[in-house]
């Protein structure tokens, strides 16, 4: 239906030049349901802006960036670090060939890179896991339906980071 | 193109845009299904730097990792599953809750069972969110990121429950880890303090002795007893 009512407005637009109508191109399947009509109307469109070489609008580069949302985002960020570094663990110990003593032996025996190395990594997953931790926090208050207006907003994110600075220090001293 | 004394609305605008440059194709856009519609905005300030080329394909993108749309249709997006959407996400919910109560028990108690019920809470949680993050960014370029992401998690689930059962266990695992120096002169724990001084400054220092293991057959032996320093100093004298 919502075709039909382009079609004619086009009509009125194009007053005479009908090169889309011997384009060629006519809905996919004729007797569908409006789903699949819409489903053809957004493939017609895509297809049109690949072939005109459309350029995407900018978004990410330009929007600007307030707290809340860096603070979402690098929930998410965290939240990923921790996962790969949960599923790398067994990964290594499947397919890397010795136990838990051989690896732990093999980084008591490295020299300082590998120290240093051992605590850069250590603090990435405390601080990744402490942000997670009072960022989901902070989410499920948002899940029970408290702290929307604008000021909780910002201070809960100010709280969470704190809490986040102070359990990565304890964390890290363990 | 950029005007001078233009009003504040316009100027702010123009502050927040950092780049924003159209190039245009030959085609005239009259031509278009859907009317006119005129994209000259001489209001926009015109930085060089160019973010989005004209020609989006001037690296060339195989069709098969354009983005995609879809799933277009109810069916398509219902799919086969045993619950509601909502269902789901209450239990990941229920999981994610559990998982406050859950990590400061782990750092309290350790052992088999503390090792399954923290491995499999943090498995789950991983994966379903991994999953929901692949359906955000990677989906529409490349669908079956899906069947890959849950066969890396299977294998991944395996050597878990593998190291949990034939192995040490995580949480006795991450507690060793987290006892390693970070610096490799200093121990967390003291073995032997001695206080001496620095450089005749009349600074007290403690200095800590190093124990590295100096075997696997040893460090097993460690990680059997546990790293606790009084196993450490029976031991000190044969190891150093």
């Amino acid at each position: 239906m919502a075709v039909c009512f382009r079609i004619s407005s086009c009509g009125k637009l194009l007053a005479g030049s009908k090169q889309w109508m011997q384009a060629g191109w006519v809905p996919a399947v004729m007797g569908s349901t409006s789903a699949q009509k819409t489903a053809n109307q957004m493939d017609r469109y895509w297809k049109k802006n690949r072939q005109l070489n459309r350029p995407l609008s900018p978004h990410l580069s330009i929007y600007k960036y307030d707290v809340p949302m860096v603070l979402s985002i690098s929930n998410r960020i965290t939240a990923s670090a921790v996962t790969i570094a949960f599923y790398l663990g067994p990964l290594v110990y499947l397919f890397g060939g010795k136990d838990f003593a051989g690896y732990y032996a093999m980084m008591q025996s490295w020299g300082p890179l590998g120290h240093t190395l051992i605590g850069t990594t250590k603090f990435s997953l405390a601080f990744c896991f402490s942000y997670h931790f009072c960022a989901s926090i902070r989410h499920f208050i948002w899940d029970i339906g408290q702290g929307y207006a604008k000021p909780q907003v910002y201070q809960s994110g100010y709280a969470m980071l704190v809490v986040t600075l102070l359990m990565t220090a304890g964390l890290m001293y363990l | 193109m950029h005007r001078q004394g233009t009003s504040t609305r316009q100027s702010r605008r123009q502050r927040r845009v950092v780049s924003m440059t159209f190039t245009f194709t030959e085609k005239r856009r009259e031509d278009g299904i859907f009317g006119t519609f005129s994209l000259s905005r001489s209001s926009v300030p015109s930085k060089t730097i160019c973010l989005t080329p004209a020609a989006a394909s001037s690296i060339p993108v195989p069709e098969y990792f354009r983005a995609r749309r879809g799933p277009y249709t109810p069916e398509e997006k219902q799919g086969k599953h045993m619950m509601f959407a909502s269902t789901h996400w209450k239990v990941e919910r229920v999981l994610a809750v559990s998982m406050i109560a859950i990590m400061p028990s782990a750092f309290f108690f350790q052992g088999p069972v503390m090792d399954f019920v923290f491995t499999t809470s943090i498995f789950m949680h991983a994966f379903w969110a991994f999953d929901h993050v692949m359906s955000d960014y990677v989906q529409k370029f490349f669908p079956p990121v899906h069947k890959i992401w849950y066969l890396i998690s299977i294998v991944a689930f395996a050597g878990l429950m593998n190291f949990n059962y034939n192995d040490v266990g995580v949480t006795t695992a991450i507690a060793m880890l987290w006892k390693l120096p970070i610096t490799n002169a200093v121990k967390i724990f003291p073995l032997k303090e001695t206080r001496g001084k620095v450089g005749g400054t009349g600074v007290t220092v403690f200095y800590r002795r190093r124990l590295v293991a100096k075997s696997e057959a040893q460090a097993r032996q460690c990680s059997i007893e546990g790293d606790s320093w009084q196993s450490q100093r029976h031991r000190r004298d044969s190891v150093l």
